[in-house]
């Protein structure tokens, strides 16, 4: 009897364990991106005084972005989709290799276009067509090289 | 000869059906057992992404952070169905153009924001990741379908999401 007892107690944190491992699902990650908000700091008298919010990054004219098509990939600066959008001397383009998108080409390039100047935050504007396994690659890839922290999706231009 | 050989087997199986066995409650409580430890790790804590409907992409990523809003979206038949991190699911055309379409979903997002803020004004204590949404994203889907829900997401007045991938095999170990 206490060696049945025995048994059985040494039986359960096995089985607990093969019976967690079923229920346990794969390791997963993440590619984070963000969307820009408005700075509306509260008028709060219960804040303390003299504080108030800070932006941690600002979008602007020249923010750097990329417009992904079906066919190809286009960079240049926010205001060269947006305000200067006749302008075609200051969008380049990439075109995309037996349908594969050059990602490294288009780092390469955009590190040599940009020079000097930095930005933590690039704007990546893609076609509605994308489909998100490329979408979601081309966001990692942008993140991955020491030139861009943070990713924002934009839509309305294609 | 015969008569006396079935006596003794007789006697035998009287002999054993009067002994009262010990050990006959133990296979159903080993059962029982085992089952409530498969309850208490499927109930408790559950992960979300058991019996997800989404084929993520397998793409090696940044680390998954804890507490945050998790919600699956996965094509069935023509609609996209977003299934949430407790079990609710909800659903519109694939091809959506009208914003009211994903009213459901947008309610449920500010529902969500509204519990965590006053969770956390009580508390007096915040973490970050918890006010961002999570998309485990179905590999049929395109930027057109996710647009919508990005929409909504803004309209929650939600400003961090993140696209959910599965880790590679070799780097899940």
């Amino acid at each position: 009897m206490p060696t049945l007892v025995l048994a059985i107690l040494g039986l359960a944190p096995l089985m607990g364990c093969a019976l967690r491992s079923l229920a346990v699902t794969g390791a997963y990650g993440i590619v984070p991106a963000e969307l820009p908000v408005l700075i509306a700091p509260p008028k709060d008298p219960t804040l303390l005084p003299g504080y108030q919010e800070q932006p941690s990054a600002t979008l602007v004219a020249n923010t750097p972005t990329v417009v992904l098509t079906t066919q190809a990939f286009y960079f240049g600066s926010l205001d060269a989709f947006s305000a200067d959008f006749a302008n075609v001397r200051d969008k380049f383009i990439i075109r995309h290799r037996d349908g594969a998108p050059q990602l490294d080409e288009l780092l390469r390039q955009m590190q040599a276009w940009m020079g000097r100047a930095s930005s933590d935050v690039v704007v990546l504007v893609p076609e509605g067509a994308i489909p998100m396994p490329i979408l979601i690659q081309v966001m990692a890839g942008l993140r991955k090289g020491s030139m861009f922290k943070r990713v924002v999706l934009s839509s309305g231009l294609l | 000869m015969e008569l006396r050989a079935s006596s003794q087997a007789f006697d035998r199986l009287r002999g054993r059906i009067s002994t009262p066995l010990r050990w006959y409650p133990f296979p159903a409580v080993i059962a029982f057992g085992l089952m409530l430890v498969l309850m208490a790790h499927l109930v408790t804590g559950v992960n979300a992404r058991l019996g997800s409907p989404a084929d993520e992409l397998v793409f090696p990523s940044d680390h998954s952070p804890d507490g945050a809003i998790w919600i699956a979206l996965s094509p069935v038949k023509g609609r996209i169905y977003a299934t949430t991190g407790d079990r609710r699911v909800m659903s519109w055309q694939e091809n959506v153009t009208n914003p009211a379409d994903l009213t459901a979903f947008t309610d449920y997002l500010k529902e969500r924001v509204a519990k965590l803020a006053e969770r956390e004004g009580r508390s007096m204590a915040v973490q970050a990741t918890e006010a961002s949404v999570i998309l485990a994203v179905d590999q049929r889907l395109s930027f057109v379908h996710i647009r919508p829900v990005l929409y909504a997401i803004a309209a929650a007045h939600i400003s961090n999401y993140a696209f959910e991938t599965k880790q590679p095999a070799a780097l899940a170990r």
